[in-house]
């Protein structure tokens, strides 16, 4: 009975949490999957999704401090959007990347001491980051900021939880040589 | 080679888990000014049905998630209560052939009123070990629903029935726990009813074809509940009349 009383107050207390953070950015979670999206009825359903998604999230949520959790929150709108792009898609036999069997690990161009140099340019990966496709910031937004494992990853883009792990290595190493060719002073937009 | 690509791939993570949070800085950074701007325009307003299904789907999500852990609660409890009725019987010689049948003994529904939402609470004198049983039959549906899903848990089933996406219906039945049940009643009309000859709460969304029904049956002490969208009040109320 007393572990009952206790976490129904902690459930009330979850339920508190995410009310209070839903008030706190609707508006900008609606912002986000307008700008994504044009059709109100499937911003409607974005948003619904993202809050279901946070809830699930409560404890990683309340860790965080006030910039990175705006950041999560805008993080997750822009990603359920672009699953639900993804989803429409196949389901008008469009298909976006990632589809392909054969995926093609870029090969390791980019040594471990130059990654280290490539560390202390934070600023030109963020300029990268701006400029990179969508699937790889989709990909790598859902691993380092949204913290999503293999599995919730693989359901976000559609693909086995073992393909995972290759997908993250190709989108990263794209990335480590788009900041080789930008410390280099090159064309690194392409 | 393997053992190297494995570490290569470590230490990558580790690099972009890095690069990664000074992107979330600066992310969050836009995002906090964004949405101070963002609150300051009364352009940028959410549309206020969204509001509502957003509420909504939260206070449903915790009202689900509270229902599932009282589950497992009352599971582990029966199995105590199990131990304890084993060891009586045991080193007292206990005869139980003699114990009249368990009634459900519900005395009290109890509604406490919020602004957005109503929680309906069960007081039990004392708690029956017999489980109910939590299959639901349909008597009746409006023509042209067809059931999309049905779901039975330890403590709670329930089957839901769609008529071409507009139009939903839920049919739930729980066992009454120590946790309340949410309800959003925000902006709604709240009227009593009889509902198989127990009391029974209407909720009628103002403005919206959506409706709940709730009660309680006390002879099997299940809790019924009923929600309907795209459809009248006295349709779901026949629905409903139609549940056992």
């Amino acid at each position: 009975m007393i572990t009952l009383i206790t976490e129904t107050a902690s459930e009330a207390n979850d339920r508190e949490f995410m009310l209070k953070l839903y008030c706190d950015y609707n508006r900008l979670m609606y912002f986000i999957a307008n700008k994504c999206l044009s059709d109100h009825f499937a911003c409607e359903e974005v948003v619904q999704d993202t809050v279901l998604k946070l809830i699930l999230k409560i404890p990683l949520l309340r860790r965080l401090d006030e910039n990175a959790l705006a950041a999560y929150v805008s993080a997750a709108v822009r990603n359920t959007a672009y699953s639900l792009l993804r989803k429409q898609s196949k389901e008008q036999k469009i298909f976006l990347p990632w589809n392909g069997e054969m995926e093609h690990i870029l090969a390791q161009d980019v040594s471990p001491e130059e990654n280290l140099i490539l560390m202390e340019q934070k600023h030109a990966f963020i300029k990268i980051w701006q400029e990179l496709e969508q699937e790889d910031r989709f990909l790598l937004e859902g691993r380092y900021i949204l913290r999503y494992n293999d599995r919730e990853l693989a359901e976000e883009i559609g693909c086995q939880p073992n393909s995972v792990r290759m997908k993250l290595t190709r989108a990263r190493r794209k990335v480590l040589k788009q900041m080789k060719i930008h410390s280099k002073g090159g064309d690194y937009s392409k | 080679m393997s053992q190297n690509n494995d570490l290569m791939e470590q230490y990558e993570d580790a690099m972009f888990a890095i690069l990664m949070d000074h992107v979330a800085q600066a992310e969050g950074q836009w995002a906090l000014e964004e949405n101070q701007r963002l609150k300051e325009d009364p352009n940028a307003a959410v549309p206020d049905s969204v509001q509502k299904r957003c509420k909504k789907c939260i206070r449903n999500a915790f009202a689900a998630k509270t229902r599932k852990m009282s589950a497992g609660v009352l599971w582990r409890g029966i199995h105590i209560a199990a131990i304890v009725v084993l060891l009586l019987a045991a080193t007292m010689a206990v005869s139980f052939a003699a114990f009249p049948t368990l009634r459900a003994n519900v005395i009290n529904t109890i509604l406490d009123i919020y602004d957005t939402h109503t929680d309906f609470s069960f007081v039990s004198e004392s708690e029956s070990t017999a489980i109910p049983e939590l299959a639901i039959n349909v008597g009746w549906l409006p023509a042209g629903f067809e059931q999309v899903e049905e779901v039975c848990m330890f403590s709670r089933s329930y089957k839901t029935f769609e008529k071409d996406s507009a139009a939903r219906i839920l049919i739930e039945k729980d066992i009454p726990t120590e946790s309340s049940i949410s309800i959003d009643t925000e902006d709604s009309q709240i009227t009593p009813v009889k509902m198989h000859g127990y009391d029974a709460t209407l909720i009628e969304k103002n403005g919206m074809d959506d409706a709940s029904i709730i009660w309680l049956d006390t002879d099997q002490n299940i809790i019924y509940f009923v929600w309907g969208e795209g459809l009248s009040t006295s349709t779901l109320l026949m629905v409903a009349e139609n549940v056992s």
